[in-house]
């Protein structure tokens, strides 16, 4: 194919022409496809920022980052197509690689981490950590596309790159 | 050079040179307009869910001296700590109180200006509307006209964002503006 090839580069007429087809297809591809890559690691940021704000309201409610809370949350990301529903297998594995953490983390029966209202300044912090090791293999595949040597964004293993979403905002729970 | 003039003039393959400089050429604009929809798209959902959080949050703050004689009404000085308190955290910014309104100023990222307006509405009157802010929105803050219906303690807050968009597609400001509402509803017992 490659002797191939450079017989016809060899030849003066239609050698270029395969060249040129050669780079114009590489640059469409990344034309079209690192736009698409750039546009859906932000709309899947923006999409773990909807699950988070939904949580903080909850939360708020509730005191504090309960057990409840964070099934709300993975419910709300299974519904958002971020993990697999809960009948998949899949799903406890996808469950464990999403990092909660909470200043009220009143998760598994902690609950003297839960803040009232009637305190002095009950704010709640809840900040979600997604894998975002997808999207970076996916630039990484198009910038090698282009001729990028290793990977421009670098995989060391599971879990080097996250989506974040984080938000603050003050417990309504009444303390009897 | 000369060749490549030549296959210019050439039929044969001159549509490909034309097509690869159309897309060297296209390719920033479109970048830049991805990065500029979804920059702006985020500010906004960003501005959006702060100031909610940091309305509900003030809402929250009643006066509780007050209670024990059925008088429900807000804390000011606690909700207006625990607006700026909420909605400077979610968006990570140290605003200066310009009087009127607070505004945290950057003239280094894209997002210039982000200036925040609240007025806590401290009486109850039910079934008897009133239209607050009185005094307005500062222009500042929006020329639009915004305001909400009170006749119970009401926490009603504006923050706007200014954006430079791309220097490919001229380099102006945009500003994007959000406004929230929260009230204090008490169950009433008959």
């Amino acid at each position: 194919m490659i002797i191939k090839k450079l017989n016809i580069k060899s030849n003066e007429r239609g050698s270029s022409t395969i060249l040129e087809v050669l780079i114009v297809m590489g640059l469409v591809l990344f034309i079209i496809f690192f736009p698409a890559a750039v546009f859906s690691t932000t709309s899947k940021n923006l999409q773990l920022q909807d699950v988070m704000t939904l949580s903080l309201q909850m939360a708020s409610i509730e005191g504090g980052l309960t057990d409840r809370v964070e099934d709300v949350i993975f419910d709300n990301m299974s519904a958002k197509g971020l993990i697999p529903e809960p009948d998949d297998p899949r799903y406890l594995a996808a469950r464990e690689a999403v990092i909660i953490s909470s200043n009220a983390d009143a998760r598994n029966g902690n609950f003297e981490n839960i803040l009232a209202r009637d305190q002095d300044m009950p704010v709640i912090n809840i900040s979600i950590l997604f894998p975002a090791d997808v999207e970076v293999r996916l630039i990484n595949g198009i910038s090698r596309m282009m001729g990028a040597r290793g990977d421009s964004l670098p995989i060391r293993g599971d879990g080097d790159w996250y989506y974040s979403a984080s938000g603050y905002i003050l417990s309504e729970r009444v303390d009897y | 050079m000369d060749r490549a003039i030549c296959r210019l003039n050439n039929k044969k393959g001159a549509v490909f040179i034309l097509l690869v400089m159309v897309l060297a050429l296209l390719f920033p604009v479109i970048i830049a307009g991805v990065i500029d929809v979804s920059n702006l798209y985020r500010l906004n959902k960003d501005l959006k869910f702060s100031l909610n959080a940091a309305t509900k949050s003030a809402a929250t703050r009643a006066d509780w001296e007050l209670i024990p004689e059925g008088i429900f009404l807000f804390d000011e000085p606690a909700s207006s700590e625990a607006i700026c308190e909420v909605f400077n955290s979610n968006l990570g910014i140290d605003p200066e109180d310009k009087g009127d309104y607070y505004e945290a100023s950057s003239q280094n990222g894209r997002v210039r200006n982000i200036r925040l307006y609240y007025s806590i509405y401290n009486q109850r009157h039910e079934g008897t509307f009133v239209s607050i802010p009185t005094s307005g929105v500062p222009v500042d803050v929006t020329d639009h006209d915004v305001f909400a219906s009170a006749d119970r303690p009401t926490v009603f807050s504006v923050a706007s964002a200014e954006y430079r968009i791309s220097p490919i597609f001229g380099g102006r400001i945009v500003r994007v503006t959000q406004a929230s509402v929260a009230q204090m509803n008490v169950l009433q017992h008959e």
